[in-house]
């Protein structure tokens, strides 16, 4: 059963009670949230996702809860937690949906080891994937968003999940966050994006999350193999600049981006340096959305 | 009480051949919570294969993390070594990096967090001098108030992390601190350690004094989210030294000769009746010598038979919060004089009201 | 010009090793290249030089004399002495980095 045949009423319901599972594929995730929020954020944003056992085994649980106490009169603040211990200081209560997603990725961060986890964005063409490593203000989130309504599959925001043994990378077709002017930005560039109300005067700003488009959620299963690798940096009013980028500078960035490098030891160092000897490596700053899709278009025409 | 599950499946591995998924559920959850799921993956290891994948893969990840982390304590030992060798000084290595170290079972799956050494208290100075030439530092949230209370009330230097590898490094001169109410034989202990294989400049405890640390340490801790981790360890410890009979004929002469029968009391107690350790009858009677009043073990036991258990909802019961509280107090009382225990508490009570510190890492 | 690091220690002509050669991986293209210290768990960016002395360093221990000759062929003078300076300051910048150490010449 999918989370959207479950109906509002009753997920609000399992969702207060704490026993709300999800499939989130490779993993299960068990939520917990007395905020009405969560719940229509999730509605909106994991429709197709499919609901998982209860009583089953879940990899995750996470919750994210009212505070109470002195702050009656100020705005409601929200604490994340996992499995009954807080982690991460509270937030304002309308930033709920914001902290399940940045505690899942830190759940999967700190538990799933059989995969190097490469802070990346994915994209998938024709069984080959597009790596867009994330250094900070890199653009990377808006620049996937634009890729992933032209033509490209999103698999991944922010976590690559890059298995060494069978040299493959793969997703979870999660949402993508948006900030700023990135947020109208990408409803221009993609009318038909669906996005959560913006979140305003965040420590990051103004925040959105867009869900992921087309067949990303019913092909979230299957992987890619990784040929390119480009770092992006948005340069205002800049054109569109591909430029090859030395492979040992890109085995570097990606070690030290990564969230479970030093976890993989002698094993990690040899899988990152198969990784950028087996892909076209890149530097690439650009401003105009448009020329910077045709731009990586043009790098996925190219014989390898 | 109603049995914890980890424990029963530590103790008993063969019990995960029997898991339903529901229960795998909750074995991750407490494994995790009380910082035992990579103890929990080496003791299933054999049949790691044939347990369902879902579980499994969390026991594999925390198998990796926890040889990763042994990599990385060699190596800071390596780097502490190579600071303090040429003040001509050999530390001891306690707790988790004697373990590992000295390869003792203990330390198979275990997670390390700080490590601890032990110094002589003439050479404290010039061992804090060194460290910070070698790129050591102390918190730099440290008010003065806690300098003091490390220095000159504790008699001991405050927690220091490297800057360039972030890991931490508790230096003692005394096993316990001066201003406690066990006055330790320090002495004693520097007169027997034992070398370890491939790292010369270094040693640890002999056995005996090893596991009488350990229990010290356990029994005068206030916090126990890794007391169940640290019982374990006091069982891995009676079951491998005690293969020696020399351990049982020298462990109580050497805990009265360090002043320590009453640590060792309860770390058989607690042993015994927590995990089942085997310890030889003759021992548990000579340890009874120890004990306190009926009064005082009946409370002790109440307060010990849930405070060593998981902090996880799973593991309470309606006690288990007063349960805690009384070890915490406990263990400040039992550390300090009554004047410092209730500045110290009034001050430790007034910074948990202070603004937390961390954000999350949304990158 | 003079090797500072290797004076300080008291040693005539001594002759450079690796660490640690069991700890050691490495992989490079063209003009840098990466270096794995499975002690330290630390990763470094090395340039093709240093690459240079790595490889050659793991096939013996020499001394400076002998990795110069063996990577600067035929140079005229002025710029051998500019590859040898060269050589001299990666050789320390890799002792820095724990990767290779002076040892004393074998008799």
């Amino acid at each position: 059963m999918k989370l959207a045949d479950l109906g509002a009423a009753a997920l609000h319901d399992l969702l207060r009670r704490g026993t709300l599972t999800l499939h989130t594929p490779p993993f299960v995730v068990r939520l917990r949230s007395d905020i009405a929020r969560v719940g229509d954020d999730l509605l909106h944003l994991y429709p197709n996702f499919e609901l998982a056992d209860e009583a089953g085994f879940a990899d995750f649980h996470l919750e994210v809860n009212r505070v109470p106490g002195l702050r009656r009169w100020m705005k409601p603040m929200a604490r994340f937690g996992s499995d009954g211990e807080a982690a991460f200081s509270t937030l304002p209560a309308e930033q709920a949906f914001h902290m399940i997603e940045w505690g899942l990725n830190w759940a999967v961060t700190s538990s799933a080891h059989h995969f190097l986890l490469y802070h990346a964005a994915v994209l998938e063409r024709d069984g080959m994937a597009l790596m867009l490593p994330a250094p900070p203000g890199s653009g990377k989130s808006t620049l996937a968003a634009a890729l992933a309504h032209r033509g490209w599959r999103l698999l991944s925001d922010e976590l690559a999940l890059y298995n060494p043994r069978s040299r493959l990378v793969q997703g979870m077709a999660r949402p993508v966050n948006l900030k700023n002017a990135a947020i109208s930005l990408i409803r221009e560039f993609a009318p038909d994006a669906v996005m959560t109300a913006p979140v305003p005067d965040t420590a990051k700003g103004t925040l959105a999350l867009m869900r992921a488009p087309g067949d990303s959620v019913a092909r979230v299963l299957e992987p890619a193999r990784p040929a390119w690798i480009v770092m992006p940096r948005y340069v205002a009013g800049s054109s569109p600049l591909l430029v090859p980028m030395a492979k040992a500078r890109m085995l570097l960035l990606l070690a030290e981006q990564a969230f479970n490098y030093e976890v993989h030891g002698r094993d990690g160092f040899n899988a990152t340096g198969d990784l950028v000897d087996a892909c076209s490596c890149h530097e690439f700053s650009y401003s105009r959305l448009d020329d910077a899709v045709h731009a990586i278009d043009a790098l996925a025409a190219l014989p390898s | 009480m109603k049995p914890v599950l980890l424990t029963e499946v530590l103790v008993d591995p063969t019990r995960a051949a029997r898991l339903s998924m529901a229960e795998w559920d909750l074995l991750i959850r407490q494994g995790r919570r009380a910082n035992l799921l990579s103890r929990l993956a080496w003791a299933l290891q054999p049949d790691l294969d044939h347990l369902p994948p879902a579980p499994r893969l969390h026991l594999s990840a925390a198998l990796q993390v926890a040889r990763r982390q042994g990599d990385a304590t060699r190596w800071e030992v390596n780097r502490i070594q190579a600071a303090l060798a040429p003040l001509g000084l050999t530390p001891i290595l306690l707790k988790g990096a004697a373990y590992l170290l000295a390869e003792r079972v203990a330390s198979a799956g275990r997670i390390f967090g700080d490590v601890d050494i032990l110094v002589p208290r003439d050479r404290i100075d010039a061992v804090e001098e060194a460290l910070l030439a070698h790129g050591w530092r102390f918190s730099d949230e440290l008010t003065p108030y806690d300098q003091r209370y490390y220095r000159e009330w504790m008699h001991e230097i405050p927690p220091l992390g490297h800057e360039d590898r972030g890991t931490a490094l508790d230096v003692h001169h005394t096993i316990l601190p001066p201003t406690a109410r066990v006055r330790v034989n320090t002495a004693a202990l520097f007169d027997d350690t034992r070398a370890v294989a491939g790292q010369p400049g270094v040693r640890v405890l002999a056995p005996t004094a090893l596991f009488l640390h350990s229990a010290t340490h356990l029994f005068h801790e206030g916090e126990l989210d890794k007391g169940l981790r640290d019982l374990f360890d006091l069982d891995a410890l009676i079951r491998e030294l005690g293969r020696d009979p020399s351990f049982w004929a020298g462990l109580v002469p050497q805990a009265r000769h360090l002043g320590l029968m009453r640590p060792l009391f309860h770390a058989l107690r607690y042993t015994t009746r927590h995990l089942g350790t085997p310890v030889p009858t003759q021992v548990l009677a000579e340890a009874r010598a120890a004990a306190p009043s009926w009064l005082t073990l009946h409370l002790l036991d109440f307060c010990y038979d849930r405070a060593l258990r998981p902090v996880h909802a799973s593991c309470d019961d309606a006690f288990t919060p007063l349960a805690r509280l009384a070890v915490y107090v406990r263990s400040h009382w039992i550390r300090m004089p009554t004047g410092l225990l209730i500045q110290h508490l009034v001050r430790k009570a007034w910074k948990r009201l202070q603004p937390e510190p961390k954000e999350p890492d949304h990158g | 010009m003079p090797n500072r690091a290797v004076y300080d220690l008291g040693m005539a002509d001594p002759a450079w090793a690796l660490s640690r050669p069991e700890d050691l991986l490495m992989r490079d293209w063209d003009d840098c290249g990466a270096v794995y210290d499975a002690a330290s768990g630390d990763t470094h960016l090395v340039n093709a030089l240093a690459i240079e002395l790595l490889v050659l360093l793991r096939q013996k221990p020499s001394s400076e004399a002998e990795l110069v000759r063996s990577l600067i062929d035929d140079m005229p003078d002025d710029t051998a002495t500019a590859a040898a300076e060269q050589i001299a300051s990666q050789l320390l910048w890799l002792q820095r980095l724990g990767l290779v150490q002076p040892i004393a010449t074998p008799p």
